[in-house]
């Protein structure tokens, strides 16, 4: 799965960090999904996305060995 | 309707973030104080107690708890550093619990099988006598002892490597299961075969089945299958199996510490190694029994709210 929470962080400038205690998990998990090791929950994406104004979808695409 | 109090993945039956410094507290001087006590012949006097431990070889021994409490001093610590909340837990930290416990149970089970091995090929050859009783100062009775801290030591190490290895990211590793078929099957005909054995050598006393029995028990190899039903796939294996798996193996690994806690104050010598292989399959049988009741349970569940019309 890809992401773009860099992208969107760079916009909305904001951190790491803040994204982090904006959704209650740690720093160092937000730096694994951004760096595609981990791919989050539902209920974090929702989250991620609440944050960012945007659709799940926006953020968050599948990638072509994900099936 | 089928609801599911499980939003996300999350460790439950933690310790709160503190108890990491308590944890130092009881491992440190417990350590010091068992060592002495092993090695040295150290005893607390005032620990010195009027109570009698029964041993079936040796009838009265009169007691002193400076081991058992820092033995105990020391399982607790480790306990508590094991299992104590990180500042901030989430649904990655869980996932990496659940790959630590995993890998403490499994790697436990290598060196405790190999150690066993070891120590049977040096009998078979004349080099070295496992004594039945707990001999203490004996190399297997050390090794014995020695591997009751080992899946709490691995699972710490395990854990904060992929915790705080990298400082900017975690270390994220993907536990591989075996297949479900054929090895979940095999697994589950072996040791409902063999608890079924065991149950009736126990309640008949049949001579053939006892001496089938007997040989099954005196086996070391009685955890491979259920080591194989444990890290063997469900039919469909995802998230919330995975949820199931993470609660089951934390609380399969506390009942085998307490457990191991309330024999090491009850029983003694003879006793309490046979407790303590007892403690070998406690963990393994814990789990398969917790995770297949709440796994079970949820499919019942979803079974009725098909047939209620619920669910679709």
């Amino acid at each position: 799965m890809k992401n773009t929470l860099k992208i969107e962080r760079a916009i909305k400038n904001i951190t790491q960090a803040d994204l982090a205690d904006l959704i209650g998990v740690s720093r160092q998990t937000i730096n694994t999904i951004e760096s595609n090791k981990y791919v989050p929950s539902t209920v974090l994406a929702l989250k991620i996305s609440k944050v960012f104004g945007k659709t799940v979808n926006e953020i968050f695409e599948l990638d072509a060995d994900d099936w | 309707m089928f609801v599911s109090n499980i939003f996300d993945m999350q460790s439950r039956f933690l310790f709160p973030t503190y108890f990491k410094f308590i944890g130092w507290i009881f491992v440190i001087p417990g350590t010091i104080i068992g060592y002495l006590c092993l090695y040295e012949n150290f005893s607390i006097e005032s620990l010195q107690t009027a109570l009698v431990k029964r041993d079936p070889f040796m009838p009265v021994i009169a007691g002193n708890l400076t081991d058992e409490l820092s033995l105990a001093s020391v399982v607790i610590g480790l306990l508590f550093i094991a299992f104590a909340k990180l500042k901030q837990e989430d649904e990655l930290t869980a996932k990496l619990r659940l790959d630590a416990l995993h890998w403490s149970v499994l790697i436990n089970y290598i060196l405790l099988f190999s150690g066993e091995l070891l120590f049977r090929l040096l009998e078979e050859f004349g080099y070295y006598e496992v004594k039945m009783s707990f001999n203490i100062g004996g190399w297997h009775s050390d090794f014995c002892l020695y591997n009751m801290f080992t899946p709490l030591l691995i699972f710490i190490g395990r854990f904060y490597y992929l915790i705080y290895f990298r400082k900017e990211a975690f270390i994220v590793s993907h536990i591989k299961y075996l297949s479900y078929y054929p090895y979940r099957k095999i697994a589950k005909i072996f040791t409902l075969s063999f608890f079924a054995l065991f149950i009736i050598k126990a309640t008949f006393n049949i001579s053939f089945i006892e001496n089938i029995g007997d040989w099954l028990v005196n086996s070391p190899l009685i955890p491979i299958p259920l080591l194989m039903w444990v890290f063997s796939k469900t039919a469909n294996e995802d998230e919330l199996t995975e949820q199931y798996r993470l609660e089951s193996m934390q609380l399969a690994v506390y009942v085998n510490y307490i457990l191991l806690l309330l024999a090491n104050f009850t029983f003694y010598g003879f006793n309490f190694l046979s407790v303590m292989w007892i403690n070998t399959i406690s963990t393994l049988v814990f789990f398969l029994i917790r995770f297949n009741y709440v796994f079970n349970k949820g499919y019942w569940q979803i079974r009725r709210d098909v047939n209620e019309g619920i669910l679709s």
